[in-house]
């Protein structure tokens, strides 16, 4: 399978009291197109900055990210926005909606960035899916938080991306709610045929996915 | 996808978010802030416009006809009789203050005395009743009645029909003047009017000879035929006349509403700084809130324009929103000023011309952009990754090239207000220094109330460690609403308490009453009456009316001199009066004073007017007296003490010098308020003496003061609530930062009422802070009033100064028990929830 991302000899170092710190070293890893992927390692271990290089979101001290074909090292921040536009969807361990728009805004906010039509109409169907229609005109104050990531997950599928990355989505929710936010998020994932990045502690959650990598004091091993 | 496509999906994700912001009351102070800045432009703008306007338009009103010759000589009858051979139309008035009886009741008037034909330019409007807008009447009073403006009218309590005693006559009331065309040109005038016809004035007596009179003679006609008399008509000219068209119509007024527009203009713009820095602060915490979003939408790949376009979009819908409401607000702030002075500006003024409005709001959305700017770059580096992270990864723009075009706009609203580079430097360079001074001040008393904060109760300790953590934030607090404060107590005090101390130091048989238009041989039945009554004799004073028309042979004029005022007073009429030994109140400084029996013409001349004329020592003066001329040298300069108020000269010289020319006598003495039946006989005796009750005028003057000082205090009242809204953003600012310790101390113990109570001995304290600065501030401001301007003892007022201590601390206090009543209500686990 054609790999969707890929991530060479990836490197970030970030500026401390005592000098250089490394938190990731040399990362190489292939993801093909349409698989799901956990990444996993203890509190510590460089997961969220590795999820933030493969998206794009940062930027590498060395290495390269190519996604989708594009290298994405050698873009700016504009050039990798433009990168992630339509093609990366996102969910993040606490929800990141915006407070000040409701369920059914939030959704809809990607497509009228990207000036989509029918965002509307598109951002209700997506809503129907995750079991929310009739949540649609409440704000984030008045979910619950398996509601609010329902919601999160609704919106980061709204452009139908072709990868889709989470950051421990279960984080913030109890066992049984975040079983069923797991569920919902591989359901979609399969529906969709996007590729999932998922970042998470949790090595049964890993299990579910296609391929496990393990990431220890900014290596993988 | 094409860029309108693009704009327009960026205005509405802009107007969705903000228009949940509006309903969360989270804009408030940020249109607050704009709206008290332009509010306070836009008023200032439009009621100096309308009164610029009003002379404007109304310069041939001003002096009723196309061209006016004003002299202290009547006009003479050949060019009466060459304007009627042009077919010019002609009126003539005669001017002067005279008392006026009705029954027991006296009153100091302006005098109008009309022929037929007045005015010839303008309307005249009357009525039956005061304080109207009149109907316009092509007559004027017949022999045998008079009419009196609205304050005439009530002061002596007339009814249509009332006698009233002018001089030796008894003249009927029979209309009310609701608006007269050329009084325009005394604004503010401290007599009120009285008009009577010319044919009634002899009968009178009230005109002798070296009456302060005023005679016009007044031409109306088409231009052509009027261009070719008024250049006759200049060669005609005495140097008693003063020539006057519609161009040049009351210059001294342009030059003070010039003044006064400069001066209410930089008032205003004080408000408009403070309640920029509430912008800065108010929009920086918006963007603060924003941030999270900001980087969620980069994170779905939104640029960093469509981040700066969206915030951008929603900056311009606050701003025209703002702008618009504060243009409404300052417009009915104009109209109720103007509508307060309607006593003293008669006229309708011209409707506004809201053309005017338009640079208030421009600066408003100006003021929205440029002071956000440091917030909206914040926003526009956003980074992406922050949506991992709880702190922010962008640096805050602290880049000093943000905050360039904010310090542009204020040096050029400045520069534009001044139109004076100097004036724009001092005003700037002083509002620095008041600034740096109220901060240095905050400083020094949170360092001392730090020395005994061990000994305070928790609540008074709590409140007071809050304030000096947040240094920062108390001295912007406490400069913010102290300028404003500081500016309205000075005023307070000037129109109250030095004018009441002025008056009180005054010694208690100091003279009340000024006589003036004594005739000489009046004097001796006037010495007798004061003997007769056991009263103190007064001194008379001799008294001639001269015109400078030279010093070392050169001829004066206006254009000798820039300032306006020292313009006027060269070209005026003296007071000039002889005297063998030097006046009590009057001190030599240069030159010498002659003998007793000196027979050398010479001059005294008083010092300050002197240097203003730049007349020096030993310089030739000649002056125009009834039609002939005297010129003599300067031989000697003095200081005057006015507060005698006793009559006083600029121009004194030994009685060789005037005694020939014809001279009314003027004197003064006390009059104890019980005895005003006393003054009525003395007008009923000789009623060409005018008798100037000068506790009168200054009760009329301190009215006007009143009036005036109301239009500054109005602006100074933005400047006090721009100050306490730089007071609450700053505030707002520590809103999550309150929240969490609130909530901490909840989960710890702290009941309501204790969180209520740390709450209270915070503002408290800062009020106390920043009421006691201003109030110091300005006291000491009122000292160097009183001590440089006005020559007396300053008195300290406790009872004002405990009136400001406690106005100011509640308005503090209460404004932040209001603005922060949620905080301790909030449950702790949701408020723990929400940070």
């Amino acid at each position: 399978m054609k790999a969707i991302l890929q991530a060479i000899s990836l490197t970030k170092m970030v500026a401390a009291p005592e000098g250089k710190l490394t938190i990731l070293s040399a990362v190489n890893l292939s993801i093909p197109s349409g698989s799901s992927v956990a990444i996993t390692g203890s509190s510590g271990s460089g997961k969220s900055t590795l999820l933030g290089l493969l998206a794009g979101l940062d930027t590498p001290s060395d290495g390269k990210v190519i996604m989708d074909g594009h290298d994405l090292s050698g873009m700016d921040e504009d050039g990798r926005a433009q990168c992630r536009a339509g093609r990366v969807g996102f969910v993040f361990q606490s929800f990141q909606l915006v407070h000040s728009l409701s369920a059914l805004e939030n959704i809809m906010l990607p497509m009228e960035l990207a000036s989509l039509a029918n965002a509307r109409e598109r951002s209700k169907e997506i809503l129907s899916q995750v079991g929310l229609s009739e949540r649609g005109s409440h704000y984030p104050s008045q979910l619950s938080g398996g509601e609010q990531q329902r919601v999160a997950i609704a919106r980061a599928y709204a452009l139908k991306p072709k990868i889709l990355f989470a950051d421990e989505p279960t984080g913030n929710l109890d066992q049984k709610t975040g079983a069923t936010i797991i569920d919902l998020l591989f359901d979609m994932n399969k529906h969709s045929q996007t590729t999932l990045v998922l970042v998470t502690h949790d090595t049964s959650l890993a299990r579910q996915c296609d391929i496990t990598y393990q990431l220890e004091a900014g290596q993988l091993v | 996808m094409n860029l309108i496509h693009r704009l327009q999906q960026q205005m509405k994700i802009a107007a969705k978010l903000l228009w949940r912001e509006f309903k969360n009351r989270e804009l408030n102070l940020l249109i607050v802030a704009l709206l008290i800045a332009v509010t306070s432009m836009s008023s200032v703008s439009l009621i100096t416009n309308r009164v610029s306007v009003a002379l404007l338009q109304q310069a041939g009103d001003l002096i009723a006809a196309d061209v006016l010759v004003s002299s202290t000589e009547p006009a003479p009858v050949h060019w009466l009789n060459n304007a009627k051979s042009r077919s010019i139309e002609i009126t003539q008035t005669v001017q002067f203050p005279s008392i006026v009886l009705s029954g027991d009741e006296s009153h100091l008037v302006s005098i109008k005395a009309v022929t037929m034909g007045y005015p010839l330019r303008g309307e005249l409007k009357t009525d039956s009743k005061p304080y109207t807008e009149g109907t316009v009447t092509q007559s004027i009073p017949a022999a045998g009645n008079v009419w009196v403006d609205s304050r005439l009218f009530n002061a002596l309590q007339l009814s249509m029909g009332s006698l009233i005693e002018v001089g030796a006559v008894k003249l009927s009331v029979s209309r009310i003047i609701s608006f007269e065309p050329d009084f325009g040109g005394d604004l503010f005038s401290a007599a009120p009017r009285l008009m009577m016809n010319i044919a009634d004035l002899d009968a009178t007596g009230l005109i002798v000879p070296g009456s302060r009179v005023r005679y016009k003679a007044l031409f109306a006609a088409p231009s052509q035929a009027l261009n070719s008399f008024k250049l006759w008509l200049e060669s005609q000219l005495r140097p008693t006349d003063r020539m006057q068209g519609i161009k040049d119509a009351r210059p001294e007024l342009k030059t003070a509403l010039d003044r006064a527009d400069r001066f209410l203009g930089l008032s205003a713009l004080v408000a408009v700084m403070l309640a920029a820095i509430a912008i800065a602060l108010a929009s920086a915490r918006y963007a603060r809130r924003h941030e999270n979003s900001s980087a969620i939408m980069r994170t779905f790949g939104a640029k960093q324009n469509t981040i700066l376009a969206i915030f951008s979009i929603q900056l311009a819908i606050i701003g025209f929103i703002a702008s618009t409401l504060g243009l409404v607000a300052g417009y009915l702030v104009n109209e109720g000023i103007i509508y307060y002075f309607r006593q003293l500006i008669p006229h309708d003024l011209p409707a506004a011309n809201l053309f005017v409005l338009l640079p208030a709001f421009f600066t408003g959305m100006l003021l929205i952009f440029c002071f956000s700017l440091p917030a909206l770059a914040r926003l526009k580096n956003i980074s992406p990754v922050q949506v991992f992270q709880s702190r922010t990864t962008v640096a805050t723009s602290r880049r000093f090239i943000f905050y360039i075009p904010a310090l542009l706009i204020i040096a050029l609203l400045t520069f534009w207000q001044a139109r004076d580079i100097q004036l724009a430097t001092y005003y700037l360079v002083g509002l620095v220094a008041t600034v740096v001074i109220l901060i240095l001040a905050t400083l020094l008393l949170l360092s001392v109330a730090s020395q005994f904060k061990s000994q305070l109760p928790v609540s008074w300790r709590l409140g007071l460690t809050y304030l000096i953590r947040r240094k920062l934030n108390t001295m912007i607090e406490s400069a913010g609403f102290g300028i404003g404060m500081m500016v309205i107590i000075i005023l307070v005090l000037i129109r109250t308490d030095l004018i009441d101390d002025w008056l009180v130091s005054l010694p208690e048989d100091t003279p009340n009453q000024f006589l003036i238009n004594i005739q000489p041989h009046q004097i001796e039945k006037l010495s007798s009456i004061f003997k007769a009554t056991s009263r103190k004799q007064p001194i008379f004073y001799p008294m001639v009316r001269g015109r400078l028309t030279k010093i070392n042979d050169k001829v004066v004029s206006a254009d000798d001199y820039d300032d306006p005022r020292t313009q006027r007073l060269a070209t005026r009429l003296f007071n000039l009066t002889w005297a063998s030994q030097l006046p009590a109140e009057n001190e030599i400084v240069e030159g010498q004073w002659w003998s007793d029996k000196e027979q050398t013409s010479q001059f005294s001349f008083d010092k300050a007017l002197a240097e203003q004329l730049g007349i020096k020592l030993g310089d030739k003066l000649t002056y125009y007296i009834s039609g002939k001329t005297i010129t003599a040298p300067v031989t000697s300069f003095r200081t005057i003490n006015w507060d005698s108020f006793k009559p006083n000269f600029f121009v004194i010289s030994p009685a060789i010098t005037l005694q020939n020319f014809p001279a009314t006598y003027i004197s003064s003495f006390y009059l104890n308020k019980n005895n005003k039946d006393f003054l009525t006989q003395l007008v009923r005796q000789f009623p060409n003496i005018t008798v100037l009750d000068v506790q009168q005028m200054i009760n009329q003057i301190r009215d006007i003061m009143e009036k005036v000082s109301l239009i500054i205090e109005v602006v100074f009242l933005f400047t006090l609530i721009a100050g306490i809204l730089v007071m609450i953003t700053t505030m707002q600012s520590t809103h999550d930062e309150r929240i969490r310790d609130n909530a901490i101390m909840k989960t710890l113990g702290a009941s309501k009422k204790q969180l209520r109570k740390i709450l209270f001995t915070e503002f408290f304290l800062i009020g106390v802070i920043s009421s006691l600065i201003a109030t110091i501030a300005a006291n000491i401001t009122g000292y160097a009033i009183a001590s440089n301007l006005m020559n007396m003892q300053y008195q300290v007022h406790l009872n004002s100064i405990a009136a400001s201590l406690i106005i100011g601390t509640s308005i503090i206090t209460i404004t932040g028990l209001v603005a922060f009543r949620r905080y301790h209500k909030m449950p702790p686990v949701s408020t723990l929830r929400q940070v």
